[in-house]
């Protein structure tokens, strides 16, 4: 007898779930609010004077359980000058692909250059499309900024910092940490 | 002589094609259906509220490539799926789905065949349809679908014997196995005030012949992959497919028909009537999907030959003793 109450409970339920409204959200053309924490995209940031808040440390890269960031620290130079401390990343990739989006980075980042903004469509048709720059993530400079980096795109460290160069095993022993790269 | 080939000819192509479309958008409807019970939306991308979509499946299926595996034996392996489909689809010549109408100044009873062993004949033919399921899990000689041929072939023999001895009843109040008969015995009370135990042993059974949840076990994607028809691919597939659901419609015309009134209704011509009692039985196939889960294979057994059959046999009996003290 409990038995058939409950399938007639089951029935029940089920019928009243088909006249609910659906949960489901239309999603190319609507789009889910997402949480204020959500974790995105990354992004870097720039301080008051519009300069590079990233000094360049390479904790990110350190901390990434997926080894989806690369940093590459240079010298500030008199011209060729990002931020007011000693040194900044010349070259800072993170490969979207192979990121979990854990957030590590964030809470590693001693000058808080690093935050993750809640956008989520990163899917694309090219795998180096994949790979995030400093100039894909850094909102645009100021002019006084700009006019400088006008120069240094003649400099060595200008070249390097330029995008282009795909994930590559050489890279690895730059990032400077000591962890074995495990079965990969 | 010729114009009775004809006539007939003729209502069956056009039962053939309407039965055809009506699988086709049974597809469409259990898919939506299924999802408003589980309050999402379904497919809705496909044309117009997604009523292009049993087109853009069955192009699909047909482009499919179509692999017969190298150990299959290869007359059965074709044959299976078309067995299948055919029982599903041979079963509806004999029901009656309106009134006699008059075109052209002839006399036109709506039902394909009104065969005066109705009854036994489409007990004759479902049975077929399990050839269909055994050829094509045998043939394929592979694992999966052995299992879940051999599972099929117990669970649809066991059912049948419930599913006719639950007609019994119905049988013994309209004295006779045509089907216009019992519909014609209809017309002031359904059988189904008077045969309530029956029709539920009958719709019970019936879920367990086609192979329907909670009774789907020869097919039990999650433990068989795809139970008989796992190897079968392209358009071999969507015979067994239509097939399935071909059953699922004629089932509901048959449980219309034995115990609902079949085309008889106040205000609508008679096959509007027949529609809605089958579609309503449709809705109630997928809903039963939506709600219960699927039965262990021993407690399916259990339950088809110590609850279903004891009680169809009861039924049998009372109905005869009523039968003998009222007569």
């Amino acid at each position: 007898m409990n038995t058939v109450l409950a399938i007639i409970n089951g029935f029940r339920l089920t019928l009243r779930h088909f006249f609910k409204r659906p949960v489901t959200v239309f999603y190319p053309e609507r789009r889910r609010d997402v949480s204020s924490r959500f974790r995105g995209l990354h992004s870097l940031a720039r301080d008051e004077e519009g300069l590079e808040k990233c000094v360049g440390c390479g904790l990110c890269a350190k901390i990434c359980p997926s080894f989806a960031i690369e940093v590459m620290a240079a010298e500030n130079t008199e011209c060729d000058r990002h931020n007011n401390t000693e040194r900044y990343a010349a070259r800072y990739v993170i490969d979207i692909g192979r990121c979990i989006f854990c957030g590590y980075c964030v809470e590693a980042c001693p000058t808080e250059a690093i935050s993750m903004t809640p956008r989520y469509e990163m899917a694309d048709y090219r795998r180096d499309s994949l790979f995030y720059t400093k100039s894909r993530m850094l909102p645009d400079a100021g002019e006084a900024v700009q006019q400088c980096a006008q120069k240094d795109a003649t400099t060595a460290a200008g070249r390097l910092r330029e995008e282009g160069s795909p994930w590559r095993e050489d890279h690895i022993s730059v990032r400077g940490h000591g962890r074995s790269r495990g079965g990969d | 002589m010729f114009e009775f080939v004809l006539i007939a000819l003729v209502k069956s192509v056009v039962v053939l094609v309407a039965l055809l479309l009506m699988v086709a958008y049974l597809t469409l409807m259990e898919r939506v259906v299924i999802a408003r019970l589980q309050v999402r939306v379904g497919p809705n991308r496909v044309g117009p509220f997604g009523l292009l979509q049993p087109i853009a499946d069955g192009i699909k299926l047909l482009l499919k490539e179509d692999v017969i595996p190298a150990q299959a034996d290869k007359f059965l392996y074709v044959l299976a799926p078309a067995l299948s489909f055919g029982a599903a689809f041979a079963t509806f010549a004999v029901i009656p789905f309106g009134d006699t109408v008059v075109l052209w100044g002839r006399r036109i009873p709506l039902g394909i065949a009104d065969v005066n062993v109705g009854l036994l004949y489409v007990f004759a033919i479902s049975s077929l349809g399990v050839y269909g399921i055994i050829f094509g899990a045998w043939a394929s000689n592979s694992k999966y679908p052995l299992l879940g041929g051999l599972r099929a072939s117990a669970q649809m023999l066991s059912y049948e014997l419930c599913l006719v001895f639950s007609v019994v009843g119905v049988l013994m109040l309209s004295d006779s196995v045509s089907l216009s008969d019992v519909v014609a015995g209809q017309s002031k009370v359904w059988y189904v005030c008077l045969q309530p135990v029956g029709f539920l042993v009958f719709l019970m059974a019936s879920f367990a012949e086609v192979n329907r949840l909670p009774f789907d076990l020869p097919e039990a994607e999650n433990e068989l992959v795809g139970g008989f028809h796992t190897e079968y691919s392209s358009m071999k597939f969507a015979m067994f497919f239509l097939g399935e659901y071909g059953s699922m419609i004629t089932t509901s015309a048959m449980i219309t028909t034995l115990y609902l009134g079949g085309w008889r209704g106040p205000f609508f011509p008679p096959v509007v009537w027949f529609l809605i009692k089958v579609v309503a039985f449709l809705f109630f196939f997928i809903w039963v999907r939506g709600t219960l889960p699927r039965f262990r294979y021993d407690q399916l057994m259990k339950f088809g030959w110590k609850v279903l059959l004891p009680v169809s046999l009861a039924n049998i009996l009372v109905t005869g003793l009523v039968l003998a003290c009222i007569g």
